[in-house]
């Protein structure tokens, strides 16, 4: 079972006759959810202690109890900011800084314990309630979340 | 200093796991290693981990695994020392414990190969053999000839190389390695956690296969397995207050000295090692290990070894090296069935790294298989003879880092 | 069985180093080994720490072998911050061995160490968001520190400047701007608000060693030690599931080191510390987290200048990781400082601290005492 990413370019340095890639294998609860991304939606996994953790995963990070696809719950698509920044930097792949503007968010999903680190769209304020913004085509990837928006109040 | 033993094993099925990511890996063999124990996680206080990170592709990935195996709130120390990390690791959780600073303590080593995209182990021998041997482009190589002296697999060459120097000076022939390939895979097949398992492999079957580098032929080399091994140790008071109800498998002695490293003749020191059959360090290693067990006659004392070898000339050399046969003989031993699991003097029982290699997972395995055949836990390949000592033992690096651990069914020797 | 460090020796950080990182190595075990007093004979174990990625080599150790001075000794490796290659070398002192060399280096130049980060990051989710990297979580958890305990950037700056003033009077450290002040830090570049150049550590090269030993050599030999009186170490969650506002395993890691060496109250008992913050915010939530101060307080411990180099409780006289960040090495460094402090009567003793991971999700804390 594999984990597509067609973001993850493969570089070629000069003079370098051979590629050397990693293909890390999802894992079947985790491959559950990135079906449910292709279809739009966020599955976390629910414990019985009461811990949401998202995205899901065979063992609580609380209690450590075991967790399986018995245990995915569907999440609300919408979320609190626990804190942003602007960022101004990017790099590379071999690491070269790169100027941006964008700013990134940590998430807390309505109904889940996990925090999500997410871009954000548009400015946002800590405490303020966000939602997720979909990709048109849906691969079932990381990438099929843009990023989150502000709730119009 | 405190006397320690090996109280629970867990192992994954090693193989190519493309089913569980490497995070479910080592929890899966934590979580064996702690029922087995018979303890809870509340009782574990730290852990050791290791493996080669370059392979999986995630640095320092104990760090996303913290919480699947409890380890948050506790001391998790790692250790990395090429293949014999496995064993460096049961050996940090040895010292962790028998110095005092903690009662019960959980060593997990794994490997994820399946991670890379590229066949085998490629990208993590590349991460290997191009940092550490890119002083050669000083020299005159150019880059394509490195890529293909790299690809052509960093190991397997000295590997390849040291194989020809033994039996150059042991007088054995290229029969012997298929041999003990054969024997490892005959093994392999009743250990239901190994990966390439054939029943009736025979030396001839062996023989059969291409031929890659003079003397190794396919049939020689070990697969590139994912897989992860874990053992719980505890101090003689835990064990008392934690009463468990099955035997437990006592460390003796440990060691693990270092040589030099054993390739292309130069370093970049500017010394060399000339003869990497020496293996200088493993004859120290074992040396030391022997003196703090108290053994004083491994060939009398020791009862079976898990010796790790990739490649099957190195079972027979390091034998030698571990004391348990003279300098250049352990060859003999072998034709004459000595070393089978119903032998005199059984060595990799389990089918060894020539039938499982998860890098990480295989230098702990060495030690959690002999804690499996000293208390009797071993199932079908378990030894026919009763084990009261046994020596695991483990390389890495450029064939100069070394561990060898004694194991016993009793807290000390008289 | 008390252990202690009887010598020790730190490269100059640097960045672009003309030294291989053999050549950083020898210079560090051979110069540690001359301050103790001792030959590579008389050393027992080798315990270096260098991490594969850093590097950007697998089995990074393994042609260290010789310039540590572990060639056909009983060695072994840390791969993460030294300090807690210094605690496996205690665990092998209180076991077989009498003395032993620990040995850390990181050269920064060969690949950025922020990009190296983003390796740490889960990858099946985390590192898929290109956005995301130590720095950019580090900036995420100082606004979430910022907001709730109303920290204002000047407060985060003053740590910065205290200890950028430090280090520019530290002939070790690498980023030494004399006569640096709060404007010209509050003007620097910004990564990632708040993070800004001079309020982050920059990454450097270096190589450090320490020599510890049983105290019944201590005393065979005559031998000046400075005694580790205690030591913690713990673990957090992964970044996902952790609450930003705490440094958790900090707390778990001084806890356990006080309790072994009798601290009760480390303020008035502990004379310095040194302290490894990747971040200058994170000083305040070090300060916290090692019950110097209650949460949320630490501006109050910056601006009544109890922490610089002439206060009661004088933190990161070296200038700490604003002075320089050489990775693997920086808590070897942290170690250093504070044992050279403690040997000039400085004070009698000392905490010693470094982190490891994203969000410093592992820490360690040693007490030292003269």
């Amino acid at each position: 079972m594999l984990i597509k990413n067609k973001d993850m370019a493969v570089e070629r340095y000069e003079g370098f006759p051979f590629v050397a890639r990693f293909r890390w294998t999802a894992g079947e609860i985790y491959e559950v959810f990135l079906e449910k991304m292709k279809e739009g939606k966020i599955f976390g996994a629910r414990c019985d202690c009461g811990y949401v953790v998202v995205p899901p995963r065979i063992i609580c990070p609380r209690c450590l109890k075991k967790l399986d696809q018995s245990n995915l719950v569907e999440l609300p698509q919408k979320g609190v900011v626990l804190s942003k920044t602007d960022v101004k930097f990017k790099m590379d792949s071999a690491g070269n800084f790169e100027k941006t503007d964008e700013i990134l968010v940590a998430v807390k999903i309505n109904g889940a314990n996990s925090i999500l680190f997410l871009k954000a769209l548009e400015p946002v304020e800590i405490d303020d309630e966000v939602e997720i913004v979909w990709k048109e085509e849906k691969e079932g990837i990381p990438g099929d979340i843009l990023g989150v928006r502000g709730v119009k109040k | 200093m405190r006397r320690v033993a090996i109280i629970g094993c867990g192992q994954t099925k090693h193989g190519r796991r493309t089913d569980i990511n490497q995070a479910e890996m080592v929890s899966e063999a934590v979580w064996k290693a702690i029922e087995d124990a018979g303890i809870g996680i509340e009782d574990v206080e730290a852990f050791a981990v290791g493996n080669m990170q370059g392979f999986g592709g995630i640095a320092h990935p104990e760090m996303i695994f913290s919480d699947y195996i409890g380890a948050f709130g506790k001391p998790v120390q790692r250790v990395a020392t090429g293949g014999t990390v496995g064993g460096s690791v049961a050996q940090l959780a040895y010292y962790q414990v028998a110095s005092g600073m903690f009662d019960v303590v959980v060593a997990v080593a794994w490997e994820k190969h399946s991670d890379s995209a590229e066949p085998g182990a490629t990208t993590g021998l590349l991460h290997v053999a191009f940092a550490n041997l890119s002083y050669m482009f000083k020299k005159g190589l150019d880059m394509r000839s490195f890529a293909i002296m790299g690809l052509a697999g960093a190991a397997a060459g000295i590997s390849a190389y040291q194989a020809a120097q033994y039996m150059a000076k042991s007088g054995c022939r290229i029969d012997h390695y298929d041999m003990v390939a054969a024997k490892a895979r005959r093994n392999a097949a009743k250990n239901k956690y190994a990966h390439l398992k054939w029943p009736d492999c025979r030396p001839e079957d062996i023989a059969k296969t291409e031929m890659l580098i003079w003397p190794m032929r396919f049939g020689h080399v070990c697969p590139a397995s994912d897989g992860a091994s874990a053992i719980v140790l505890a101090s003689e008071d835990a064990i008392k207050r934690l009463k468990p109800e099955k035997p437990v498998a006592w460390i003796l002695g440990i060691a693990a000295y270092a040589d030099e490293e054993a390739d292309q003749g130069e370093s970049y020191q500017g010394t060399g090692v000339l003869d990497y059959s020496a293996q200088i360090g493993c004859i120290l290693s074992a040396k030391k290990a022997y003196e703090r067990a108290k053994i004083s006659d491994p060939r009398k004392e020791v009862d079976m070894a898990e010796i790790y070898a990739p490649f099957p000339h190195q079972e027979l050399m390091f034998s030698e090296k571990l004391g348990f046969f003279d300098e250049g003989t352990a060859w003999k031993a072998v034709e004459e069935g000595i070393t089978e699991i119903d032998g005199d003097f059984p060595i990799c029982p389990s089918g060894g790294v020539n039938a499982t290699n998860a890098i990480g997972s295989s230098g702990l395995q060495r030690v959690l298989e002999c804690a499996l055949q000293i208390m009797k836990k071993a199932e079908n390949h378990q030894v026919p003879k009763d084990v009261e000592v046994a020596v695991a033992h483990a390389w890495g690096g450029q064939v100069q880092f070394n561990t060898v651990t004694v194991l016993s069914d009793k807290p000390k020797r008289w | 069985m008390k252990i202690g460090i009887v010598g020790f020796y730190a490269l100059p950080q640097t960045y672009d180093v003309e030294m291989t990182r053999e050549e950083s190595v020898f210079a560090a075990a051979k110069g540690a080994l001359k301050d103790a007093g001792l030959e590579r004979e008389d050393i027992d174990t080798v315990v270096s720490a260098s991490s594969d990625f850093y590097d950007g080599r697998t089995i990074s150790s393994s042609m260290l072998i010789g310039a540590s001075g572990a060639y056909l000794k009983d060695e072994s490796k840390a791969e993460e911050d030294g300090l807690f290659a210094v605690l496996y070398a205690i665990q092998r002192l209180r076991t077989y061995h009498r003395t032993a060399l620990v040995v850390a280096h990181t050269h920064s130049w060969t690949f950025n160490p922020h990009k190296v980060s983003t390796f740490m990051l889960d990858p099946l989710f985390d590192r898929q968001n290109e956005l995301l990297n130590d720095v950019t979580l580090a900036a995420l958890q100082a606004n979430a520190y910022m907001h709730s305990y109303r920290v204002s950037e000047e407060d985060i700056a003053l740590a910065a400047l205290k200890n950028l003033e430090n280090a520019s009077r530290n002939p070790l450290a690498f980023r030494r701007i004399v006569g640096i002040t709060l404007d010209e830090i509050l003007d620097s570049e910004i990564y990632s608000t708040p993070i800004r150049e001079l309020t982050m550590a920059p990454c450097c090269d270096g190589a450090a060693a320490v020599v510890l030993a049983r105290e019944d050599v201590i005393e065979d030999l005559s031998l000046d030690a400075v005694w580790i009186e205690g030591v913690g170490a713990a673990t957090d969650s992964y970044i996902r599931d952790r609450d930003l506002l705490e440094m958790n395993s900090l707390g778990i890691a001084a806890k356990k080191a006080y309790e072994m060496s009798g601290i009760n109250n480390p303020l008035d008992e502990i004379d310095f510390a040194e302290v490894n913050e990747r971040f200058a915010y994170q000083e305040l939530m070090i300060y916290e987290a090692l019950k110097l101060c209650q949460k949320g307080r630490g501006k109050y411990l910056i601006r009544s200048g109890i922490t610089e180099r002439d206060g009661d409780f004088p933190v990161n006289i070296s200038g700490g990781s604003m002075g320089g960040d050489s990775i693997i090495a920086n808590g070897l460094y942290r170690l250093i400082e504070a044992a050279k402090l403690i040997k000039r009567g400085f004070g009698e003793k000392a905490l010693v601290h470094s982190q490891w991971g994203l969000l410093a999700q592992k820490n360690i804390v040693f007490v030292l005492r003269g």
